[in-house]
């Protein structure tokens, strides 16, 4: 039973720490992609730490980013999602990590028509 | 006679109205064909939008489990408890709610399965690799699948033959001598048809004596699983299914120095013996109108045949089973698509012949018409209601009321209320088969017997009402899920077992109450990216009215209590944590006049895997990781010819740590 009400203490507080947080911030930038391939990519490049939620969305282009300025920048971000092949706003993604993408992914051509 | 015309009516009615029926499964897996499935999704969720509360058990989930079998994939499921159901046939059963699997109807893509005599035994021959998903819904399920779903209904879908897959391989060992290989090869011989041949072999070769009794923990033997089935999309939205699966199983085991078919008669040693044989064979069409896609029907038959002789020491068992099953589903709508309409009629034969200490022969035929009605009132609310009328040989006409309310209260809170009846005949001697490893004798109080009802038992008659509650929450941007439910089965009739007497097994109906009350609360959230925790807390108040009075069902632990963490890291290496507690459960007396509650135990299990390319994938993991067994499981262990032998009293893991290693390949 220790064990139990040790558990339960340690989720309660886990929950509970949000409720004091300031260091928050949201930004939505550009990026190019094409499917829910891309999105998986996306998303998963963003989740360096220090940020709390990634979502893409194809039909905008958008990718809306919240994260802790303190740990992380919105230009690290950006990289990260350039290094996984996608081209933002601001940042472009070389050729090398392009060309890894699959077919269905090469958003530059617009291959694939979703 | 005035209902009997009704009756003959109605099914007049359906027979005429509904040209045939729908068949969910075939529909479902075709709208699924084109969708990918996104690795970000949790392995197992709450459906939010189905009318009942259905839990998506994931293949994803499945990997999670150690092995190998349906009894022994619900390690990550909280819903669901597994013991063993004795110390000499290694077999697992499993519960949901309090009461045996026997009360939860299990269904193979909609088609009954594991029904009568295999309510033990087959849950080991669906292996875990051949299942694509579960669904698992609480409370007396849908009157399109029957009348015996009490509990619940937990349907098992199969890897399926047009999915991308052409080739599936799995290797499995374990520290404990048990190697399991299985395969499965699809092929798409045009577009429209397609096939898909499964294999599995499991073997137990390695003699294991981990508890110091003198007896072998699992038997020793093989198992060989194989089925072959075909799925052809015709012209005009038809489709058609035909499938089989054999199966056998030959296992021995008992004292250590127990030789294989050695005679138990000089009662030198005791031994235990099973072999079984199965087959199950089924067929499905189903057709939708592709201009009024609300409307369709299906047909699904199945026939089974079922053997198995079991010895455990002196003590003899044999059963057969010959099953028929058809299935008639018509689907439209009332006056929109949110007015849906069911109809169908059933049939089902079941001839069962048991042989223990004499011969037991019963040839049940029931055949039913059904109606469920599904309305979506609203975006909150929306209910399914449903009733069959059957017709049994023995019991007569019965009918089958079910409703099942959902009210989403807006968009992250989700209700739902269930109320229903299930009737079953028990196959007494089959489901209660751990006894027979003990000595003790079998009272079998048939006053009512006949010669259509050699048992003299009355059918298990039952009303369950559920109510949970769901709600998706969202803390520190990340996702998490909350529920609550409850669920209560009263008894009007029951066969109860009765073991309270050390030396005796008694079967009678219910006189009094019987009831089992299950409440559960799970908390699921992303701690971290890609960290997982599950926990769950379970309660059960599971009474029955013995001779000796109303006690505490045996074997029920009041609580138990669930924590699972996932996690997965970058490089897509999977670390899997789940610990289990259970509390203490009553156990009935002993020849040594003890009657206890068991030790509160913990059991831990860790799994490590990682996927290349996704086609290979190799997994590492450890079972049981605190060597917890349960002590003296075998009561008179040195004697077991003498009155008081008992290896049926079993509380607790008869396993100790077992480390494992399996490797799988898929070749698109």
């Amino acid at each position: 039973m220790k064990l139990i009400s040790l558990l339960v203490v340690f989720l309660l507080s886990a929950l509970l720490v949000p409720a004091f947080q300031s260091d928050i911030k949201q930004d939505t930038i550009g990026v190019r992609g094409n499917c829910a391939m891309c999105k998986e990519r996306i998303e998963e490049a963003c989740y360096v730490p220090g940020v709390k939620k990634a979502t893409w969305n194809a039909n905008n282009q958008t990718l809306v980013v919240i994260y802790k300025p303190s740990k992380v920048s919105l230009q690290k971000i950006t990289q990260q999602v350039a290094i996984a092949g996608h081209d933002s706003d601001s940042l472009k993604a070389n050729e090398l990590s392009y060309k890894n993408l699959p077919d269905c992914c090469t958003y530059r051509t617009k291959s694939c028509s979703k | 006679m005035r209902s009997k015309s009704v009756l003959i009516f109605i099914g007049l009615y359906l027979w005429a109205s509904c040209s045939w029926a729908q068949q969910d499964t075939i529909l479902r897996a075709k709208t699924l064909k084109g969708v990918r499935v996104r690795h970000k999704e949790t392995t197992t969720k709450i459906e939010s939008k189905s009318i009942q509360q259905v839990e998506q058990i994931s293949g994803k989930e499945l990997l999670k489990a150690a092995c190998c079998n349906l009894s022994e994939s619900f390690e990550t499921t909280p819903s669901i408890d597994v013991s063993f159901t004795d110390a000499v046939s290694g077999y697992k059963q499993i519960q949901l709610l309090g009461l045996a699997s026997t009360n939860t109807l299990i269904t193979r893509e909609n088609i009954p399965d594991n029904r009568g005599i295999a309510a033990i035994t087959g849950l080991s021959l669906t292996p875990g690799t051949w299942i694509s998903s579960m669904q698992l819904s609480k409370g007396t399920g849908s009157v399109v699948n029957g009348f015996e779903s009490l509990a619940g209904q937990l349907n098992v879908e199969w890897k399926k033959p047009f999915d991308n897959n052409r080739f599936y391989f799995n290797a499995y060992q374990n520290s404990q001598g048990r190697s399991e290989l299985n395969a499965i090869w699809a092929k798409k011989v045009t577009n429209k048809i397609s096939t898909n041949l499964l294999a599995h072999y499991k073997n137990q070769w390695a003699r294991m004596e981990q508890n110091k009794d003198g007896f072998t923990d699992q038997p020793l033997g093989s198992q060989i699983v194989l089925s072959n089935r075909w799925i052809i999309f015709l012209k005009r939205d038809w489709e058609f299914q035909v499938g089989a699966k054999f199966s056998k199983l030959a296992n021995w085991g008992g004292q250590m120095d127990y030789i294989k078919n050695e005679p138990q008669e000089p009662r030198l040693h005791w031994g235990y013996l099973s072999n079984l044989q199965r087959q199950d064979y089924w067929m499905k069409i189903g057709k939708v109108f592709a201009a009024t896609p609300w409307k369709s029907f299906g047909i699904q038959m199945s026939y089974v045949l079922h053997d198995e002789n079991n010895s455990y020491g002196l003590t003899n068992y044999s059963a057969n089973q010959k099953s028929n099953y058809v299935n008639f589903i018509y689907q439209t709508k009332i006056k929109t698509t949110d007015q849906i309409l069911k109809l169908g009629a059933s049939w089902l034969q079941d001839k069962i012949t048991e042989d223990f200490y004499q011969t037991f022969t019963r040839n049940e035929k029931v055949w039913g018409v059904f109606s469920e009605a599904t309305l979506i009132v609203n975006k909150q609310l929306s209910l399914v209601a449903g009733i069959r009328l059957d017709h049994h040989n023995n019991y007569g006409f019965f009918a089958t009321p079910r409703l099942h309310i959902r009210y989403a209260r807006n968009e992250k809170t989700t209700m739902r209320f269930s109320a229903g009846k299930a009737l079953r005949t028990a196959a007494v001697f089959a489901e209660q088969k751990a006894w027979m490893a003990s000595n003790r004798s079998w009272v079998l109080h048939n006053d009512a017997q006949t010669a259509a009802n050699p048992y003299g038992l009355s059918p298990e008659i039952a009303w369950n009402i559920g109510y949970n509650w769901n709600r998706k929450i969202e803390w520190d941007y990340r996702p998490g899920a909350l529920s609550f439910e409850v669920y209560s089965s009263v008894f009007t009739n029951q066969v109860v077992v009765d073991v309270e007497q050390f030396n005796e097994v008694h079967l009678y109906n219910l006189s009094g109450a019987s009831y089992a009350n299950a409440l559960q609360v799970q908390v699921d959230y992303e701690l971290a990216h890609h960290l997982d925790l599950r926990m769950a807390y379970k309660f059960y108040d599971v009474k029955i009215s013995y001779q000796e009075g109303l006690l505490q069902k045996p074997f029920i632990p009041s609580h138990r209590v669930f924590a699972n963490l996932a996690y997965q890291t970058k490089r897509k290496l999977k670390l899997d944590a789940t610990w289990n507690w259970v509390s203490a459960k009553r156990v009935p007396m002993n020849i040594l006049g003890e009657t206890y509650d068991s030790n509160p135990f913990s059991q831990v299990s860790f799994q490590i895997s990682k996927e290349y390319k996704k086609q290979y994938e190799w997994y590492v993991g450890v079972e049981n990781a605190l060597n917890y067994m349960q002590p003296n499981a075998i009561i008179m262990p040195q004697s077991p010819f003498a009155t008081g032998f008992d290896a049926a009293l079993i509380w607790g893991p008869l396993m100790g740590r077992s480390v494992y290693a399996g490797v799988r390949l898929q070749i698109k």
